[in-house]
């Protein structure tokens, strides 16, 4: 569908991707963030700047998706050429046959980890940091590694190849150079003004 | 009635078990959200209280009734495409015999046994950018690109209308068929048009069907999520779906609550406004 792959956020803009382009309605903190990085600024702050590049983004996007299954879809029906989708998902549908690739753009990318918590008063505190060592044991964490392209934090694990490696994204020096911190605490302050320009963005007419 | 003298009260008794269902499944929820709206919200902490600012905050943040708008927009686009739609096939099934009304409607059913998710997935291979309705016209060099059947308006109402056109067409042919036809047939003799017998005495005797059918289209319609959401591409925002973001992304259960009790009063009062109007022209 695209004659040249994609290098970077910015080329999203680009009047070729017109009614190809899909960003993620779920996460709209970081497509927020991610049209900040495209224009050369920090992730922070979501401003007036920031809502300019998503309409001017707007004749491009035919679609947000709300769910991973929809994104995959979009995918697979070639309804859409490019959008920001997590690094598993997008090579699970590559082994599918899906015509696609992964590529990390030049500004950098956002890479969120799941953590594991166990709450004041928990009930049963030694089980639940058992259960923490039983999971981010070596060979599990491998497995995760290798099935689902999930990188690790146990630094013991090896992943075994540079296919691996790539998929894991994150999985390379190069790569890791190129995760953007995000600032978390400014991003849960500004939930709700940011979620209210967003529905205002997506609700506004003569877009799509 | 109650209490009447052949002992009727003991059909009440039979009411109870749906009485407390309703009460535990309807009322206490409803109860408990318009409670919610009028509490307190800040940064998270929810204080029980009376307190309008959720209500304030909602109608004045520029969005909550800019979507409500598009909602009721969305809403009325759907029930005057079902009545437009759905009477002709009421008729339909009025006139046909049992066989043939046994295939319409099994074919209006039909899309209400569907996944809504699979349902709206299936469209996408219908009305999408590379569907086949664009890819044949653009085979054929009617366009030169395609089309946009969905990711809007009209393919958030075109695939809701599917669904629900048989909740319009049902009560309708229900009030058709419980029309006399010998009073069709009195004013056919009498010299009426066959137009003139539809429009003055077939159309008025099923106005109560028509009513009760967009009445039923709309209100499912004002609650519609899923369905923008995948069919709108998120472009088509319903207050449904802002209310969910309110309280799984914000967590701003008082704020969702009070946009809860404003939708339903914006549907109880179109409501109202549209049976006041029915009942002066009737």
């Amino acid at each position: 569908m695209l004659d040249t792959p994609p290098t970077a956020w910015r080329d999203m803009w680009k009047p070729e991707m017109r009614g190809i382009a899909a960003i993620n309605d779920a996460l709209a903190d970081q497509a927020m963030q991610m049209a900040n990085l495209a224009f050369g600024r920090d992730p922070t702050p979501v401003d007036d700047v920031t809502f300019e590049h998503l309409t001017a983004l707007r004749p491009n996007l035919i679609s947000l998706w709300s769910t991973v299954a929809q994104a995959e879809q979009l995918f697979r029906s070639g309804e859409v050429g490019i959008s920001p989708l997590w690094n598993g998902r997008v090579f699970k549908l590559i082994d599918r046959g899906v015509p696609l690739d992964f590529v990390v753009p030049e500004e950098g990318f956002f890479a969120r980890w799941n953590a594991y918590t166990v709450p004041r008063n928990a009930a049963n505190p030694d089980l639940a940091m058992e259960f923490i060592d039983y999971v981010m044991n070596e060979e599990r964490q491998l497995a995760l590694a290798v099935n689902l392209s999930y990188g690790s934090p146990n630094k013991n694990v090896v992943y075994p190849n540079d296919d691996v490696r790539r998929r894991i994204v994150v999985g390379t020096p190069e790569n890791i150079a190129k995760v953007v911190p995000e600032n978390f605490e400014e991003i849960a302050d500004n939930s709700e003004d940011w979620s209210r320009r967003w529905n205002q963005w997506k609700a506004a007419r003569g877009g799509a | 009635m109650l209490g009447s003298e052949d002992g009727s009260w003991k059909a009440w008794l039979l009411l109870l078990p749906v009485a407390a269902v309703y009460a535990a499944t309807f009322v206490v929820p409803l109860g408990l959200i318009f409670g919610l709206s009028l509490a307190e919200f800040d940064a998270g902490v929810v204080t029980p209280g009376f307190d309008l600012s959720n209500y304030e905050a909602a109608l004045t943040d520029g969005l909550t009734l800019p979507i409500l708008w598009r909602t009721v927009e969305l809403a009325a686009m759907v029930t005057i495409g079902a009545a437009v739609m759905g009477y002709p096939v009421a008729l339909q099934m009025r006139r046909s015999g049992p066989v043939l009304r046994t295939v319409i409607l099994a074919l209006i059913v039909a899309p209400l046994l569907t996944s809504v998710i699979v349902r709206n997935v299936a469209w996408l291979l219908v009305l999408g950018r590379t569907g086949f309705i664009n890819e044949t016209l653009m085979a054929t060099g009617l366009i030169s690109r395609p089309l946009p059947l969905m990711y809007n308006n009209f393919g958030v109402a075109l695939a809701t209308l599917h669904v629900y056109l048989t909740f319009a067409a049902l009560p309708i042919y229900a009030a058709l068929v419980s029309i006399d036809r010998r009073i069709e047939e009195s004013a056919a003799s009498l010299g009426a048009s066959p137009s003139a017998v539809f429009w003055r005495v077939t159309f008025p005797l099923s106005r109560s069907g028509l009513i009760a059918g967009c009445s039923l289209v709309f209100i499912l319609s004002m609650g519609l999520y899923l369905t923008p959401a995948i069919m709108g591409g998120s472009f088509v925002v319903t207050t449904p779906m802002l209310i969910t973001d309110l309280a799984r992304n914000q967590y701003n259960w008082p704020l969702a609550s009070a946009v809860s009790v404003l939708l339903l009063l914006a549907i109880g009062l179109i409501l109202m406004a549209t049976m006041s109007l029915q009942r002066r022209r009737g």
